[in-house]
């Protein structure tokens, strides 16, 4: 679409057809009816609407990380109420990532929950107990504040530790100018294996999870290892459309996704066994010669050399004053060339000797015969004694995969046995030999938006603002980093600076939105750091487990209440999206807005440092410092946005208002890395990971199944694999906690019929579960189904065993209560290296 | 608007429902769109009798012959030769001139005799009314009446949701019936239901 067609639509006809009539009518329904006339089928009149006296507003859903474009109606000067706001889908055709899913349109019943938050709290029983009184935001911050003040006096800066899901940035305004880097996110326990995985094959900023993507809407072969895909619904709607088409959808997990329902093959295999899968298919597609050889010579490391050691031959081997990270491989000319040098032509098969720098002499090999070598374990049937699935499987899809072109999608959740690495290793082993990488239907690579962010780092330490405000920071290394050298962010290191206190102690938290009980494996563990520590504030919307075991409590916005920009991820082309305030919080609700809270307890604290990121004491309204501190952020960002892409700022602002999003670029195809080189030290997509082995992390660069080292592997008949994955209702630490979760979610105990028989154990009975590795014993009903594995126990996560008092108190609520969370059972083991954690656990279950 | 049809008289449309399984992904959207449309003043209360949302539409998950894990979605059928219709002893129950069975609350007694007749179990009591509830609900019967979408068509990210006259060759329902495979539940009961599933490959 051009820009003028677009922005001709935007205006008038953000729905359009009968969808903008069927919202007219409900609103009529809602006793909106002077608002009907403005939908028609020929669109919505968004002018007419606001002279009329309705808003519309445009937003981003958070209720999960996904982030959908959604839009609101509500009244104007109408009090905040269920009644007075409608919220859909974004409608425009272009959005790419238009909808509402299961997990959005719990987003009402969030808002007015009788789980919000509504004021202030402030402990007054044993943690843990969940008893509270109410105080005023006046009396929570100042104590707050008084507190970070004795900590950090005490034991320094780095003591206080924070943690968040998604507001990195608000807590680092509290964070940093304190001192303390210890901002560390739930990383770890979600995307951290995928992360390293990739940053090792492609280098930083090829490294997110949202960075890299099937083509849905031309793709004609995807495999999902490991994820359901419930989110985003973009995906969601332009895979649906891809089957419609013919695609073919196959799904690689011990449990079968609900997205699996649609029309698509479920693969089951043992838990912990993805990477021996994926190097199965990947030995057909290289002994049947199923793969792409231009690719693999041109756009792969697989025909660098190597040494007998593993390293890569380098300049600096060969060449006095050589450089160390200019890489060899032989022309098809029998001459050694650099991998910097233009019109290289490498032979892909060479091994021989080559003559050092030193004079002495070296066996060298390329990496693909390394390969080859490396393959010959994973044949079919050696793959398929693994992973339980059928070694004719296994070629089956290796060859559907060359035949149709496909694409093995690259995962997003994937922190789960501790073998995680290798399985996205594996996965884009499998992707490499296809070659369908940035192609029409094939694994799309975005590029980033430019959009700045309110809060930076530099190497030196330099903290700077947006608005030009900054300091210098003494430590800029967080604890995670000085125990696992390539983690994004690994929690599990403030269990051990609170428990341990290695490498040094940690005595105060802060969390935002972040479920510790149903985020961080080992619950027990958990419990018992929390309870050595001095103080735990936890800010968030709905009274989550851990709020029972705060000291202080805070009510935080809700995204309808906020305003915000953001990229949107899992897209083939650049867009950002506006997050617009809905409307404000209901009445009785008393939420803040997290970086105004961030700020107030720093200011309380050291007011001279609350003035290093701009905030003043006459801050302390919400209103003004929202005009005077928030807003001019926002716009900031977006004149950054705007200029980046010379465009005027103003007229940015305003298509974003008008259609919620902004697409900079549509995808351009073939650019990366044919064009645009990979961040890897080769520039190309690493097979042989070069990263890893140069600083001496392994042995060899290739993807390798090992034996899950997460957990005790069950042996007995009554011993099962423990799994989780989330649910596209109740998926996500807010919409767990929604009313129609615990209705619209199975909080059972997924048992295998063949399993279930052995055991003696029919559907609905009820079991008892006991960790083999942490021991912790509890009784759950059982759901007998071919939807998971033999051998395997599969339970949704966030959707069951929420222990907390509102939630036992409450009979509406009482539901959320049963079930399991599957951390009571996982141990915690991390990798030492990439500091991925794991969630999933072995278990033993019987009759109770 | 529709009209109520007399005893022997032929409605002018059948209009049906289509659910298309092989693009279902179970989202639950249309559950919650259906409660939150048409019962917004459940939408924080149990519905008992089903031990779930006060939605329409119920989710059932079964196994397939051949071991196949499956999703069933079950809303009133609007059967052409309905078992509550005939069984509802005060004519409360009736069909409308769109082939739609509906209900008149002025009429009914809350006997639940409709409720027990129903093959589907798909009715249910709203525990302040009394009364029994089903697709459609109050509000989706405005949209139809006005020839739109119902909520759960609306909601579905997935299009896996249809409506339209079976009467009409050329409605998107005709045309996915003529094109695809489709089954239709309890075929064997003589209900004649106008819900149809279509099935994956």
């Amino acid at each position: 679409m051009k820009p003028t067609e677009q922005q001709a639509i935007s205006r008038r006809k953000f729905l359009i057809g009968s969808a903008a009539v069927a919202a007219g009518v409900l609103l009529a329904d809602k006793g909106w009816v002077d608002a009907q006339p403005f939908f028609t089928p020929e669109g919505v009149d968004v002018e007419g609407l606001e002279r009329a006296g309705y808003l519309v507003r445009h937003t981003i859903c958070h209720q999960c990380g996904a982030g959908c474009g959604l839009t609101a109606l509500v009244k104007k000067d109408a009090p905040p109420s269920e009644e007075n706001m409608l919220i859909f889908g974004n409608q425009h055709p272009e959005h790419p990532q238009r909808g509402m899913c299961g997990r959005g349109a719990t987003a009402p019943y969030t808002w007015n929950s009788p789980l919000r938050l509504r004021k202030p709290l402030k402990r007054v029983g044993e943690r843990g107990e969940g008893s509270f009184e109410e105080v005023s935001w006046d009396q929570a911050l100042d104590e707050i504040a008084a507190k970070v003040r004795e900590i950090v006096e005490r034991d320094g800066a780095k003591a206080m530790a924070f943690s968040t899901h998604d507001y990195k940035a608000e807590m680092q305004l509290l964070a940093w100018p304190l001192g303390s880097p210890n901002v560390i996110s739930q990383a770890s326990t979600c995307n951290t294996a995928g992360v390293v995985g990739r940053r090792w094959m492609m280098g930083s900023g090829f490294d997110h999870h949202a960075t890299i993507d099937p083509d849905y809407d031309n793709i004609r072969y995807v495999l999902f290892p490991g994820r359901s895909l419930n989110a985003p619904i973009g995906a969601v709607h332009r895979l649906a459309k891809a089957r419609e088409h013919g695609a073919k959808v196959v799904f690689l997990n011990p449990a079968h996704p609900d997205v699996a329902f649609a029309n698509s093959d479920w693969i089951p295999c043992v838990p912990g066994t993805d990477a021996a899968f994926m190097l199965g298919v990947a030995h057909v597609l290289v002994s049947e010669e199923k793969y792409d050889e231009s690719f693999v010579l041109n756009q792969t490391n697989l025909p660098f050399l190597l040494k007998a050691d593993g390293k890569p031959l380098t300049q600096e081997d060969l060449v006095a004053d050589g450089d160390a990270n200019v890489f060899a491989l032989m022309s098809v000319d029998g001459e050694i060339v650099f991998h910097d040098a233009a019109g290289i032509q490498p032979e892909l098969t060479y091994a021989g000797t080559v003559t050092l720098a030193d004079g002495s002499d070296a066996a060298v090999t390329t990496a693909w015969n390394r390969l080859v070598t490396h393959l010959a374990d994973y044949t079919p049937g050696n793959a398929a004694q693994i992973t339980g699935v059928p070694a004719a499987t296994i070629t089956r899809v290796a060859r559907d995969l060359f035949i149709m072109r496909g694409v093995v999608e690259d995962t997003w959740y994937n922190t789960r046995n501790g073998n995680d690495t290798d399985v996205i290793m594996g996965l884009m082993t499998v992707n490499a030999l296809l070659g369908n990488l940035d192609q029409v239907g094939g694994l799309g690579v975005r590029l980033g938006s430019k959009l700045p962010g309110m809060i930076g780092r530099a190497s030196d330490g330099t903290v700077s603002l947006i608005t030009g405000d900054s300091f210098l920071m003494e430590h800029t290394k967080t604890i995670d980093k000085e125990i696992y050298p390539e983690t994004n962010a690994t929690f599990d290191a403030v269990f051990q600076g609170i428990l341990d206190e290695q490498p040094y102690p940690i005595t105060g938290l802060m969390l935002v939105g972040a479920t510790i009980f149903h985020r961080d494996p080992n619950v027990a563990r958990a419990i018992e750091a929390i309870k050595k520590l001095d103080l735990l504030v936890t800010v968030d919307i709905v009274h989550q487990e851990i709020c029972d075991w705060s000291d202080y409590v805070l009510p935080a916005e809700m995204f309808l209440e906020r305003d915000h920009i953001k990229g949107i991820g899992w897209t083939q082309g650049i867009s950002v999206a506006l997050q617009r305030k809905v409307t404000d919080p209901p009445a009785g609700v008393d939420a803040r807005p997290d970086a105004w809270i961030m700020l107030e307890i720093l200011r309380r604290a050291y007011p001279q440092r609350a003035a290093m990121v701009g905030h003043y004491d006459w801050m302390s309204d919400v209103a003004t410092w929202k005009n005077e501190w928030m807003h001019p952020i926002e716009e900031l960002r977006i004149e950054g946005l705007a200029n980046a892409w010379n465009r005027d700022p103003a007229e940015v602002r305003r298509e974003l208002e008008e259609n919620g999003f902004i697409t900079f670029q549509p995808k351009q195809y073939g650019l990366t890395p044919y064009n645009r080189p990979f961040a890897s030290p080769s520039g190309r997509l690493e097979v042989y990971a070069f990263r890893p082995v140069l600083r001496g992390y392994r042995e060899h660069g290739f993807a390798t199944y090992f034996d899950p080292p997460a957990y005790t592997m069950p042996r007995a008949e009554d011993e099962f694999f423990l799994v989780n994955g989330k649910s596209p209702i109740g998926g996500s630490g807010v919409a767990g906690l929604a009313f129609p979760t615990q209705y619209l979610v199975d909080n059972r105990l997924w048992l295998n019929p063949a399993d279930a028989e052995r055991l003696g154990i029919a559907m609905d009975d009820e079991v008892e579960v006991e960790g083999l590795d942490t021991g912790w014993k509890a009784k759950v009903n059982v759901n007998v189904t071919p939807r998971v594995i033999a051998g395997t126990a599969f339970v949704y996560s966030y959707s069951g065993g929420h222990r907390q008092k509102v939630v036992a108190d409450d009979p509406r609520f009482a539901k959320l209560s049963k079930g399991l969370a599957p951390h009571w059972f996982s141990k915690s083991w991390v990798d030492p290296i990439t500091g991925s954690n794991s969630n999933n656990a072995s278990v033993r279950i019987r009759r109770a | 608007m529709s009209t109520r049809l007399r005893k022997g008289q032929a409605p002018t449309k059948r209009m049906a429902h289509v659910w298309d399984a092989s693009k279902c992904i179970a989202c639950g959207a249309c559950v919650m769109a259906c409660t939150s449309t048409n019962n917004p003043d459940m939408m924080m209360r149990e519905e008992k009798g089903w031990n779930s949302i006060a939605s329409n539409i119920r989710r059932i998950d079964s196994v397939s012959a051949q071991g196949r894990p499956e999703v069933l979605l079950v809303q009133c059928q609007h059967c052409e030769d309905a078992p509550c219709l005939n069984t509802c002893p005060f004519g409360a129950t009736y069909m409308d001139d769109n082939g739609m069975i509906r209900l008149d609350p002025r009429m009914c007694s809350g006997c639940s005799y409709c409720v027990t007749s129903c093959p589907y179990n798909v009715r249910w009591f709203h525990p302040d009314s009394k009364l029994p509830k089903k697709c459609m609900g109050d509000t989706c019967l405005e949209l139809v009446d006005k020839g739109l979408q119902p909520a759960c068509v609306q909601s579905c990210p997935a299009g896996a949701r249809d409506y339209g006259d079976l009467n009409d060759p050329n409605s998107s329902v005709s045309v996915t019936l003529r094109t695809k495979r489709s089954r239709r539940l309890l075929e064997n009961a003589g209900t004649e239901p106008k819900y149809f599933v279509v099935e994956g490959s």
